[in-house]
């Protein structure tokens, strides 16, 4: 009985590696994120091309952003500006109560009188960002326009300047050349800026997800390796000792569950020359590589490269040099 | 004597029963040294890293200077065991976290070195911690 739980639990841990390499890969690009939207008096006059006011286009497509973004672990917040105010607060991102904060955003209000002040908006709300984790994103949904008080784009880069980690994003609903111009420059402050026009993510679902995945999250390339430590040899030797076959054991069960071409990198910490430790690596993965086979791994399965000295990890202390003393077999 | 005897069989009874319960209360032990363990271990390694965010390496790319670090996802960190059949282990973890490369990319090293960084690679890694002698190793 016990026999049987035990092999149910290793196929679970093989299957569970084997699924994590087939899951969709997408890795947050940033840990945070502020939803900032305008609500000033401009952003209360309609903008004819959308049949709406700015301020009810912008909490649309805030609305669509929050309902695109994938559930990678995010913290998230939401502030306003003109005036400035926070309507979510920080914490672990909730879908459901960002929507609401997004809801509770004015459609429609007072235009006149009412202007933009930009700046002291940032400057209201740069505390809080401070707090924020980073790499964190910062999407702004404004007009850019009637701006008064302090000048955004440089508390914007005072920002930039004192908040390492953090990148004002832009969705634009400027109806002119003067509040796109702010806007523009705000995003030119930082390559890390994407830049898009509201009417744009209204119009275009493709275009929405694009922006989405520009700010929150990459699909970029993913790697997948089983890093073996304590697997020793007797001083100076290629002769693996009895704990490190234990350990290369339980590694070639795994290996045996997977279907795929594994590199075998032998890598050793900084001590003695390049030379000898290049020697002494590929040997070492050349024998961690036949127990392998032994083991009833297919020899064709399996290509041992000798990396020699890694500097990963601290070779100036014992643990470091224990963490770079490792063979790592990579799921090509 | 009655009272007496009625206890000690209570007490036998309990010596029966014990085996199985004991074994489950130690795995659960065990199960729950295991997690601190990963999250030590993964947090160790961590600080151990020679290139990280407070330190990232810069290195100029075309006209354009590149920071990048790497860092483990402390979040990512799960670990799972189960009996082993090596005599020299009682039991064997999967310990999976994820690796993040990131980069940020400027006209100088200082912008390169403050600006945002980007995750541009993740490496999804298995370790093998083993239960020796009433701890975990790796």
């Amino acid at each position: 009985m016990k026999m049987f739980r035990n092999a149910l639990v290793a196929a679970a841990l093989v299957m569970g590696i084997a699924s994590a390499a087939q899951a969709a890969d997408l890795v947050r690009k940033v840990d945070s994120f502020d939803l900032l939207a305008d609500q000033s008096g401009s952003m209360m006059m309609q903008a004819p091309d959308l049949k709406m006011t700015k301020a009810a286009a912008a909490k649309q497509v805030l609305a669509a952003v929050n309902e695109a973004i994938p559930n990678l672990g995010y913290k998230a917040s939401m502030h306003t500006i003109a005036p400035a105010g926070k309507v979510v607060e920080y914490g672990d991102w909730d879908r459901s109560a960002m929507n609401d904060g997004i809801a509770s955003l004015k459609s429609e209000g007072t235009v006149f009188g009412h202007m933009t002040p930009m700046g002291d908006g940032f400057a209201a709300n740069s505390g809080d960002y401070a707090t924020m984790a980073r790499p964190t994103a910062v999407v702004l949904a404004s007009d850019g326009a009637n701006n008064t008080g302090i000048d955004p784009v440089a508390e914007a880069a005072a920002i930039y300047q004192a908040q390492p980690g953090i990148c004002f994003h832009v969705i634009s609903f400027a109806d002119t050349p003067e509040g796109q111009a702010v806007l523009d420059k705000i995003a030119a402050l930082n390559s890390c800026s994407v830049s898009v026009k509201g009417a744009d993510l209204m119009a275009d679902e493709n275009a929405l997800n694009q922006f989405v995945a520009d700010v929150f999250y990459t699909t970029g390339p993913t790697e997948e390796a089983l890093v073996l430590h304590g697997v020793n040899f007797a001083f100076d030797s290629y002769a693996l000792d009895d704990k490190a076959q234990g350990i290369l054991d339980e590694a070639a069960a795994v290996l045996r569950e997977k279907n795929v071409h594994v590199t075998l990198e032998g890598w050793t910490d900084s001590i003695g020359t390049d030379a000898y430790n290049k020697v002494l690596s590929q040997n070492r993965a050349n024998a961690v590589k036949n127990y392998l086979v032994q083991q009833g791994v297919p020899a064709s399965q399996l290509t041992a490269v000798g990396m020699g000295k890694s500097f990963k990890y601290d070779n100036a202390t014992e643990e470091g040099r224990y963490l770079n003393r490792r063979v790592e077999l990579l799921f090509n | 004597m009655f009272r007496n005897c009625w206890m000690g069989m209570v007490f036998c009874g309990l010596l029966l029963a014990a085996p199985g319960s004991s074994y489950a209360v130690n795995e659960s032990k065990i199960k729950a040294d295991l997690d601190t363990f990963a999250h030590q271990y993964v947090s160790k390694a961590n600080k151990r890293m020679t290139v990280n965010r407070a330190r990232p390496q810069i290195v100029k790319r075309g006209s354009k200077y590149v920071a990048t670090f790497t860092e483990i996802d402390l979040q990512s960190v799960s670990a799972q065991m189960r009996k082993s059949n090596s005599k020299h282990f009682d039991y064997v973890a999967t310990l999976c976290y994820e690796e993040l490369t990131f980069e940020s990319e400027g006209k100088t090293r200082n912008e390169a070195a403050n600006g945002t960084f980007r995750c541009v690679k993740v490496r999804k890694l298995t370790e093998l911690p083993r239960y020796v002698k009433g701890k975990w190793e790796n």
